[in-house]
């Protein structure tokens, strides 16, 4: 029987696991630019990113170059618990899998 | 059997998000400044030396020479061939210094040099670069201002194919030459100016214009910049 509690449920949530997805693809990514993508409202992108921050995922950069810029990546634990909720899934779906 | 199908939900979602997100810069900052500025020089010089016939080759010089110097030899003299030479030079060092830095900026990732990003750029790329290729074997009847023209429509138009999963940095340097292309061959066919008897001049300063002064502006652009503050926990 699969233990679902090895399941990071920071990262389960839809719209964490899309930020946490792209985040995993580039060094880093501004706001506007994972809003863009990920098509979420600014107060529900804030309260995502805030959940992963306060866990350690994510780490923020701010930086003034023409204007003020705010850009998030992984932190290495994040990007642990990234690949160890991916291999989780794939745990998942190879043993719920009919035996031959 | 519901957590499977959300499971595999899941790593559909991760997959297509990752495949649309994915980023490849196909053209380095460093080497884009090493080809505008190497190709700057060249057209510098194609248009005050290269561009100009080579004194006439004395008879009696080519009567005593071997038989392949009587052929080459006016070859070489000739304005076209000093063309095709010079821009092949700044072909082949660019592309050469573009994959070596690639190439180190993978090996410092700990990546692959021919990664998924490189792949689909390649894919993207090629096919406008090959066009661009052949444009070679219109150059004798057509001119070389003309193909060089072809050369910046068609470079801009691989630049832009790669441009869903390039920076925008690439994307704009795409839209500047797919523009210039354009706009060289719309007025072209109102005038005919490119095929005028300075064509391999005007070729130069084509060359010069586009890949030598946009490749500096992308240079100076896309130069990685020093990182700002990091904060790790804590409000974001």
């Amino acid at each position: 029987m699969f233990d679902f509690e090895k399941l990071d449920k920071t990262i389960h949530e839809k719209g964490r696991l899309g930020i946490m997805t792209l985040l995993a693809t580039r060094p880093s990514w501004s706001f506007q630019d994972l809003k863009a993508e990920l098509k979420m409202s600014d107060g529900n992108l804030v309260t995502h990113l805030r959940t992963l921050h306060d866990a350690g995922h994510v780490a923020v950069t701010k930086e003034i170059l023409d204007r003020p810029q705010t850009s998030y990546a992984l932190t290495a634990k994040g990007r642990k618990a990234f690949q160890e909720y991916l291999a989780v899934l794939e745990q998942i779906i190879n043993a719920s899998r009919p035996h031959p | 059997m519901q957590i499977r199908s959300e499971a595999e939900e899941n790593l559909r979602v991760i997959r297509s998000l990752m495949e649309k997100a994915t980023i490849y810069r196909a053209v380095s900052a460093p080497a884009a400044l090493l080809g505008g500025a190497f190709s700057l020089v060249v057209a510098i010089a194609g248009l005050f030396w290269l561009s100009n016939p080579g004194p006439p080759i004395p008879q009696d010089e080519l009567f005593f020479s071997v038989p392949w110097a009587m052929v080459i030899t006016p070859i070489t003299a000739s304005a076209e061939f000093r063309f095709a030479l010079s821009w092949a030079a700044v072909l082949l060092v660019t592309t050469a210094a573009n994959f070596w830095l690639l190439w180190r900026d993978a090996a410092r990732r700990s990546e692959p040099f021919v990664s998924p990003g490189m792949r689909l750029a390649l894919r993207a790329m090629l096919p406008a670069l090959f066009g661009g290729g052949l444009c070679i074997l219109i150059a004798g009847e057509g001119g070389w201002a003309l193909t060089a023209t072809l050369w910046v429509l068609l470079y801009g138009i691989s630049l832009l194919a790669a441009s869903h999963f390039a920076p925008k940095s690439i994307c704009w340097l795409g839209r500047a030459f797919f523009v210039a292309g354009a706009g060289l061959l719309i007025s072209n066919a109102l005038s005919h100016w490119l095929g005028g008897p300075n064509q391999v001049a005007v070729a130069h300063a084509i060359m010069g214009a586009t890949f030598g002064l946009f490749h500096l502006v992308y240079a100076a652009c896309a130069w990685p910049r020093p990182p700002g503050e990091t904060t790790v926990g804590g409000e974001p």
